[in-house]
């Protein structure tokens, strides 16, 4: 896949997290996971780690040092 | 004298003399340039420089101001703040920061003020820049003072006044000594003392509590809704897209941090950065907010800045006298982390894009720059003793204010079309409506200032630089380094993270 693919999966990806994080339909219960983590709690941790999986997909496939030639695309 | 403060002090001792030692082993290499006093040489490598930036980021707004805030508005602080920055910061590093860091270089900039005008060949761009920089670094200065000044007197009853002082000398001290390469190497230190304490805390003072189960299941029998999102406040659904706009762009914006990022080694170096930004990030807020959760529960009916103690008297009643030491050091390396980083940067700026118009020696500049590093500190002091809101809310009044600035940084360094009109047009309007939001004059219909104020710069850039001449070819070469994106072959001309 070229740079320009990976990185219209980038923002795709990037404006699902983004909605992901403005979670206000999502109904509040006080429910406490594996006994000590709150549902809220527990929904943002999971979000976190999406958020760095996506930063270690974005980090190798679509950054490009600004020195890089203008057509580098590999 | 008793056993406590026996510790504390020895703690204290053996901490300022391993912070004046390190300043004075930096200061052999960082007196020979500006650009080794100021900025490491440009050479910061990835485990320095991610320690640096982690310690200049993390202040007492974690340590004392999110705890406080957990206290009152429960586990939701975590999601309003924490989470979204794991993802902002290091897409705001991407950016603002990389090609800041590689324009920074060829233009020969030592600041972010010097560096916009250069790129524009504006005096005026500098001089603004750096005027909104000191306006919004200041009172993010005061609070790192005053939650230091806070924690040494619930802690070791040390008076406010002398516990601020010391902080700030010491800080000046070894600053003034070794400049960026001082600071970056105590960061190091201060980054990993604050990041195991918290982590410790959380740990003992869950231990002490029956567990983390128990604690938690005690946080729902006796206050439930500090588990779920209140939807009040800052959680509102407008007000918390504003916040969680402002927390994500406002750290790329902290000169501070933005100077530390364009000191950097290598490219390399700051994309390791990148993904492991949200683990520490993790790390560091996780212990912090759930530390005041569980003190909302242990001691109930704290205001204001009685709740910014809460982390004090968490350690103090459940983790003895030893850690409420401990915890003094942690709080005091936060504040320092950050504070010796902005007393460098504001002095920088003093030196590079204030007197930049006088010939003077490389020597006497960084004498200068040491010089201006005392008087910032001073009045930085004087503000800390009159000014009285809470932490976080001194910390959000500075966060506003930088978010502003935004939209200049990221078209300076990615929009070749961008011109000084259109950068000081964004700062005039950016500035404008986040007073006259802040007064009340402008409506906000739900949202916060600062969105209004960042919309308001946005615009201003882009139409400012729309309505005026393209800037000279030559002067974007040396600033770009590379010819425009349109003379790409067309198939890859849609590239909307321009390189």
């Amino acid at each position: 896949m070229t740079r320009q693919n990976h990185l219209r999966v980038a923002w795709f990806l990037g404006g699902v997290l983004f909605l992901l994080h403005f979670d206000f339909w999502r109904p509040q219960r006080v429910v406490l996971y594996l006994g000590w983590v709150p549902e809220e709690l527990a929904y943002r941790l999971v979000w976190v780690g999406l958020a760095t999986a996506y930063l270690a997909y974005f980090c190798r496939f679509c950054w490009r040092p600004p020195s890089a030639p203008a057509g580098d695309d590999s | 004298m008793n056993g406590s403060m026996v510790s504390l002090g020895v703690l204290l001792a053996v901490y300022a003399l391993v912070l004046v030692l390190l300043g004075g082993l930096a200061s052999r290499r960082s007196s020979k340039s500006p650009e080794e006093y100021f900025m490491a040489g440009r050479r910061l490598g990835t485990f320095v420089l991610f320690m640096a930036l982690f310690g200049t980021n993390a202040t007492t707004f974690v340590l004392v101001g999110i705890p406080a805030r957990a206290y009152h508005d429960g586990i939701g602080v975590f999601g309003l703040n924490a989470a979204i920055i794991a993802l902002g910061i290091p897409l705001s590093f991407y950016a603002v920061g990389v090609p800041a860091r590689a324009m920074g270089a060829r233009l020969g900039a030592l600041t972010p003020a010097e560096l916009c005008a250069r790129r524009f060949g504006s005096r005026t761009v500098g001089v603004m820049l750096f005027g909104l920089f000191t306006l919004y670094t200041l009172p993010y200065m005061v609070q790192a003072v005053r939650g230091a000044a806070l924690t040494l007197h619930e802690v070791a009853g040390i008076a406010p006044w002398i516990g601020g002082l010391s902080v700030l000398l010491l800080a000046v001290l070894y600053t003034s000594l070794g400049g960026m390469r001082a600071t970056a190497w105590t960061n190091v230190l201060q980054g990993l003392l604050f990041l195991v304490f918290m982590c410790a805390a959380l740990v003992g003072i869950s231990r002490s509590m029956g567990g983390l189960p128990q604690a938690m299941e005690s946080v729902r029998a006796h206050n439930a809704e500090l588990l779920v999102v209140p939807r009040r406040g800052l959680f509102e659904p407008r007000a918390y897209v504003s916040w969680g706009l402002a927390i994500s762009l406002t750290v790329i914006a902290f000169p501070h941090m933005l100077v530390r990022v364009m000191a950097a080694k290598d490219d390399r170096s700051l994309r390791r950065i990148c993904q492991l930004y949200p683990l520490a990030l993790v790390l560091l807020w996780l212990p912090a907010v759930l530390i005041g959760v569980l003190g909302a529960v242990e001691f109930p009916g704290l205001e204001r800045e009685e709740a910014d103690r809460i982390l004090s008297r968490m350690v103090g009643a459940h983790m003895g006298d030893l850690w409420s030491a401990g915890m003094v050091l942690a709080v005091l390396a936060a504040v320092m982390s950050t504070l010796d980083a902005q007393l460098l940067t504001l002095s920088s700026m003093l030196v590079r894009d204030v007197r930049s118009g006088r010939r003077v020696t490389a020597r006497a500049e960084v004498l200068a720059g040491r010089a201006f590093a005392v008087l910032l500190a001073a009045v930085v002091y004087i503000l800390a003793e009159v000014w009285g809101q809470s932490v976080f809310e001194i910390s959000a009044v500075a966060f506003a204010g930088y978010t502003t600035l935004f939209p200049v940084l990221l078209c300076t360094v990615r929009w070749r079309r961008c011109t000084p009109t259109g950068a000081i047009t964004s700062m005039l309007a950016g500035t404008l409506v986040l007073v006259l939001c802040q007064c009340g004059i402008l409506p906000l219909l739900g949202f916060l200032p600062v969105f209004w104020g960042f919309l308001a710069a946005a615009a201003g850039v882009v139409i400012g630089s729309l309505l005026t001449r393209a800037p000279d070819e030559t002067r974007l070469r040396e600033a770009f380094g590379s010819a425009p994106r349109t003379a790409q072959p067309p198939r890859r001309s849609g590239s909307r993270f321009p390189g």
